[in-house]
């Protein structure tokens, strides 16, 4: 049994059953599924994307929300976690005098992913001989490539949300392609990956031969890179290391479940200035053919683009239903959840810094000594301090103007983020995206999103 | 959810009937897999679970959640010969109650058919099952009671620590997992864990803020302290508030409490089979997993019967027993903890993969780490994973202090940094212990020399 508009009338009625008790009700199915081939020196791995598929039944009590959710989607058993819901609203107690939610204008929608070519239609063989091919390549292109691993995955999210004026249905579809070396001479080893990620299908599984032969090269300059010497430098960040800043920076600092729990600064910046004029960041899930977009989030919203950061000033947070209702702030899609059986709570969807006017060339042109920022590894960020972490595999050295090639490996970016934002001086003029990143809220609740942004330039403390 | 098989490691039935795996026509799936051609053999986990969650902002609740979901891990092999040379097919699918199962387990069939593996045998019955401790019946009894007389003893502690609890999620969570596979082995064990994640707010006389962040799993309820916890997140959290930058420099710096949690990942990663079997460990078998070392020298663990170990398990996901194994023993790889895949690809013992991590602690109290002085002393990172395969570390300071004959200084921000192999030549374990997650070891480990950025 698939999840598709075919479920919209049971759940319509769990929806009409709860609220018959409780003032708010809503119903969310999920499904995903998929496939994954791993192509390495020495072994194989072909098989299904761990499936999710399952219902999460929610109510607002007029205080609080309460959730039951199930994997067995048969009637009796929807019906069975209805009541087990109006039980326990019961137990809870209903208030009719709380805060109100907004379920939304009324409407019923579609959406779906189009792919060029659909991953089904194409035998698995095939798949298999081209991602062959492709680590055959890989690993050929130096003798000190220990093992060379291709990854392909093909991911098919149908999800139907329900509450009492909308009836929403979408198939989203995601392709990610990823190269990984681990290379070793001596005593010396190194790992590198590359790769992307895009809605769409088997279109995007090729990862194409300069990119292979980039990531070849830059895992060997990890063999032979030093350590730099901590400091304050010049650095201009990657549109990949710009990425992860937006995304650490002022992507969980603007998560609005934050501000409820007093745990983030930036509620008490909203409408000041943050960062360099030059900046301007957004969060935007309706962006066409990325892989963090989707047409509603798992709480029923439209998604469309927030404005974090406007010319250096923080503008907009990023809500769920639970903090946009109690904050009085306005709603934004992005409530998402990890899977049915996990809470909702405010998460980034694609956050990228907007485009600027400078090119790589203006941004070189007078740094005496500095670094430019490549190959992120990870970020963390603290809302309540400010404090952030971005680390890296590559610092490429900059002199008079002109990358050296010495590279120092791997590389921290640590200090606030204001200070950082601030320190930005000048804002390339082209964006990219990179989609590979997954994100976790304190530790868990993993979601898809993406970040990217133009090249940065900065003053950054590196260790 | 159902009955408790007990209160530990259940069964082992080779062959028997009558054990309840609680999957919607568990029976007709098996029949149907005995008769697939060419499939050579299979693996069945059924994992039945059920979850109860509470999440509070500021003492309000913001929801709570119940769920139950089954499902059916399969894994399928299609052994065969090519050129020659036997090799083997391999494909896992999980099944949700009503999927169309034939149809699933045909495509994953055609899925395992294209793959070329080296072979290997799966354990068969037989097995040697250890009684260990993985399910709670005390905690899984009555979930909610349980989860409000945690989140209640947070609340109570925030109060008398004059902390504001700014947010909590308690859950509890009860599985039941029993496996099957085609030689005949039928085991299955329940496991119980409790989840505390909290948010301790201090407040300085000037109006500064400031948070710490708990967070943890428990096996059994008797090992919940939410006193303790919130004590020593209220003390992060106050400390934080006049924490400043560390200098820059070359520090000796002590881990201790959360920055034990991945600091020995390093030689766990390389200790494994995959990273033998795929040509990336630098560790050979009786000699030094660190060179020229002149501090104490690492003699690590696997233990998979560690007494409320989040890793305790009797079985690994191919039903073989898991044993403990000495796997780094004074500074020298002994023996490579491996499950039985790469045990037979790399000619080794089968022991299952590494659980929970036991480090023998040193001769130095943990007092006396903090001499000669200054010392960095490290509590929390932001994250801190050191390369599995380059052994590179860096992690930023969300809390630490900075000790020097002048007194002690929480520090926050700037970096620690270095490499796995060239830090652990001059380590220093503390004799007292400590227990997390899935470790137990020195309370603290001194590393010298590391590269600090700071101020």
């Amino acid at each position: 049994m698939n999840i598709d508009q075919k479920l919209f009338q049971i759940l319509s009625d769990c929806v009409f059953d709860l609220e018959r008790d409780v003032p708010y009700a809503s119903a969310l199915a999920m499904q995903r599924e998929g496939e994954r081939i791993v192509w390495r020196n020495k072994r194989q791995i072909v098989e299904e994307i761990n499936p999710v598929k399952g219902v999460v039944l929610t109510a607002f009590t007029g205080k609080h929300f309460i959730e039951t959710a199930t994997n067995d989607l048969t009637s009796a058993a929807l019906k069975k976690v209805t009541r087990d819901l109006r039980d326990m609203a019961g137990y809870e107690g209903i208030r009719y005098d709380g805060p109100e939610v907004d379920p939304g204008p009324k409407m019923k929608t579609t959406h779906r992913v189009e792919c060029k070519d659909p991953p089904e239609r194409i035998p698995l063989n095939d798949k298999l001989e081209t991602l062959g091919a492709t680590q055959s390549k890989l690993r050929a292109m130096d003798s000190r490539i220990a093992d060379a691993v291709i990854q392909y995955g093909h991911t098919r999210d149908r999800e139907v949300f329900v509450n009492r004026n909308k009836l929403l249905y979408q198939h989203l579809r995601r392709t990610q392609a990823v190269a990984q070396v681990i290379i070793r001479e001596g005593a010396r080893s190194a790992a590198l990956h590359t790769g992307h990620s895009f809605q769409g299908g088997w279109e995007h599984a090729r990862i194409d031969d300069q990119e292979l032969e980039s990531l070849v090269s830059d895992g060997l300059l990890q063999l032979v890179a030093d350590r730099l010497i901590p400091g304050t430098y010049d650095a201009i960040f990657s549109p990949e290391f710009a990425g992860i800043f937006a995304h650490e920076a002022f992507g969980h600092g603007t998560e609005a479940d934050m501000f409820l729990k007093k745990r983030s600064m930036g509620q008490a910046y909203m409408g000041k200035e943050v960062a360099s004029p030059l900046v301007n960041m957004s969060d935007d899930p309706s962006l066409p053919g990325q892989a963090g977009s989707y047409l509603f989030d798992h709480e029923g919203e439209i998604s469309s683009c927030t404005r974090i950061i406007v010319g250096g000033i923080l503008t907009q947070a990023l809500t769920d239903m639970n903090s946009a209702m109690r904050l009085n702030l306005p709603r934004t899609a992005n409530g998402r959840r990890e899977s049915f059986e996990r809470k909702a709570y405010a998460r980034m969807s694609n956050t990228f810094f907007e485009a600027g006017r400078h090119t790589l060339d203006q941004m070189l042109s007078d740094i005496e000594f500095g670094y430019m920022l490549d190959r992120p590894s990870n970020g963390m960020e603290d809302p309540k301090g400010w404090g952030i972490q971005l680390e890296g595999y590559l610092a490429r050295e900059i002199r008079h103007g002109k990358l050296t090639g010495r590279v120092f490996s791997p590389v921290i970016v640590t200090g606030t983020v204001p200070e950082l934002l601030k320190s930005i001086s000048m804002v390339g003029n082209e964006v990219t995206i990179s989609g590979l990143g997954m994100c976790g809220k304190g530790h868990k609740e993993w979601v898809k999103v993406t970040d990217g942004g133009p090249y940065l330039r900065l003053r950054a403390r590196l260790g | 959810m159902g009955e408790s098989y007990g209160r530990w490691t259940l069964f082992e039935t080779s062959g028997a009937t009558g054990v309840n795996m609680g999957f919607p026509g568990l029976d007709e799936i098996l029949m149907f897999l005995s008769r697939m051609k060419p499939l050579t053999a299979w693996e069945a986990t059924i994992v039945n679970s059920s979850a109860f969650q509470e999440f509070r902002i500021l003492g309000d609740v913001e929801c709570i959640r119940e769920l139950s979901s089954d499902r059916l891990y399969l894994r399928l092999y299609v052994e065969r010969e090519l050129d020659g040379k036997r090799i083997l097919g391999e494909s896992s699918l999980v099944l949700n109650p009503l999927d169309d199962f034939r149809f699933r387990i045909r495509r994953s069939i055609d899925m395992a058919a294209l793959v070329k593996n080296e072979p290997f045998k799966l354990p068969g019955p037989g097995q040697d099952y250890a009684e260990v401790e993985t399910h709670d019946p005390a905690m899984a009894a009555n979930p909610f009671h349980n989860i409000a007389g945690v989140r209640n003893r947070l609340e109570a502690k925030s109060r008398q620590e004059l902390v504001v609890l700014s947010s909590s999620e308690v859950w509890i969570e009860e599985k039941r997992r029993t496996f099957r596979n085609s030689l005949g082995i039928e085991a299955g064990y329940s496991e119980t864990e409790l989840f505390v994640d909290f948010v301790c707010l201090a407040k300085s006389d000037l109006g500064h803020e400031s948070e710490s962040h708990g967070s943890r799993k428990f096996r059994r309820l008797q090992d919940v302290n939410p006193e303790s916890m919130v004590a020593r997140n209220a003390r992060f959290a106050r400390d934080t508030l006049f924490a400043e930058e560390p200098p820059t420099g070359e520090f000796d710096v002590v881990f201790s409490h959360e920055s034990l949690d991945s600091l020995f990942n390093y030689f766990a990663a390389q200790s494994g089979g995959p990273a033998a079997y795929h040509g990336w460990s630098r560790f050979k078998i009786d000699e030094p997993v660190v060179s020229e070392v002149v501090g104490d020298r690492i003699t690590l663990t696997s233990d998979p019967s560690l007494h409320g170990g989040l890793k305790t398990v009797p079985f690994d996901d191919n039903g073989l027993s898991m044993k403990p194994v000495k796997v780094i023993e004074d500074g020298f790889l002994r023996r490579r903890p491996v499950e039985q895949r790469y045990a037979q690809y790399l000619n080794l013992e089968p022991s299952g993969a590494l659980t929970n991590v036991v480090v023998k602690p040193g001769a130095t109290p943990f007092d006396s780490l903090f001499h000669p002085k200054p010392v960095l002393h490290c509590v929390r990172f932001s994250t801190f994973d050191p390369n599995p395969v380059s052994g590179a570390f860096s992690g930023e300071i969300r809390l630490g202090y900075w000790v020097t004959d002048s007194g002690v200084k929480p520090v926050k921000g700037g970096s620690v940094s270095g490499v796995m192999e060239n830090a652990f030549r001059r380590a220093t374990f503390s004799s007292e212990t400590v227990q997390r997650e899935a470790y137990f070891g020195p309370k603290g480990v001194k590393l010298c020399n590391l590269a600090v950025a700071g101020s």
